[in-house]
């Protein structure tokens, strides 16, 4: 069967990242070879803080791979994966122009970077500012809950008319 | 009588709203963390369609690249 191409994305504690990050390297090559995949890159991604706590740990160092493997080795890794104790997570994704998007990813990574130079030169407010002031306005009916405002001025309102006054229909 | 449309999404040779089409993205990218940030709420949650401004495809693949941050814990489930 034909070699297909794959996305993956490891996470370990950073703790032992720092540590020895060459044996966590060897480690999930060895876990790639061993299904006979060809490794096109294998490195590290970013270490950063992550949104939540996973097994207790609160910092981790991510590496990322592409690499082609045979459909029917996928499974194995992704158990290796599982049984391993230093990968934390790990996702494993089939992508048939993983290569163009790549590519694609690292154009419009420059195409931002440019951008983002151009506005801070003109002065124009980043995106998202406008509602953090408190200033953004939102007509949509349907709009999200999390945009209503969380707390507002309770407002005095004249007690209504007692029944008996109001003109009879 | 209809009113012209002006501006930047209405009218004839619009932009269209929806911010991947506009650049031309082919398939979202979960690693992406901050463009996925500013489509969802202080607390995690995505915003519709509507308030976003994503095509049908792309607001799908958006859902998708979500999930998969939150489960490589680059974005929170909730706040």
């Amino acid at each position: 069967m034909a070699l297909r191409y794959y996305e993956g994305l490891w996470l370990f504690d950073s703790a032992v990242a720092a540590k020895d990050w060459d044996q966590l390297a060897a480690h999930v090559r060895a876990i790639l070879e061993k299904q006979g995949s060809k490794i096109i890159r294998l490195e590290k991604w970013d270490d950063r803080k992550l949104a939540y706590d996973v097994k207790n740990i609160k910092r981790g160092t991510y590496m990322i791979g592409h690499f082609q493997c045979e459909p029917t080795g996928i499974s194995q890794i992704k158990r290796d994966c599982q049984l391993s104790e230093f990968i934390l997570r790990n996702i494993l994704l089939e992508d048939e122009d993983l290569l163009a998007k790549i590519q694609e990813r690292a154009e419009l990574k420059k195409k931002r970077e440019l951008e983002a130079a151009q506005a801070v030169a003109d002065g124009v407010p980043l995106e998202g500012e406008r509602e953090r002031r408190g200033g953004y306005r939102d007509r949509d009916r349907d709009r999200d809950r999390d945009d209503r405002p969380r707390y507002r001025e309770r407002v005095e309102r004249p007690a209504p008319a007692p029944a008996a006054e109001r003109p009879e229909e | 009588m209809a009113q012209q449309q002006t501006g930047k999404f209405g009218g004839f040779g619009r932009e269209t709203r929806c911010r991947f089409c506009r650049d031309r993205v082919s398939e979202i990218d979960f690693k992406d963390v901050s463009t996925l940030q500013k489509l969802v709420t202080n607390q995690g949650k995505m915003f519709s369609k509507k308030r976003s401004g994503n095509c049908a495809k792309h607001q799908r693949q958006l859902k998708a690249a979500v999930k998969r941050a939150r489960f490589m814990a680059l974005m929170t489930y909730a706040e």
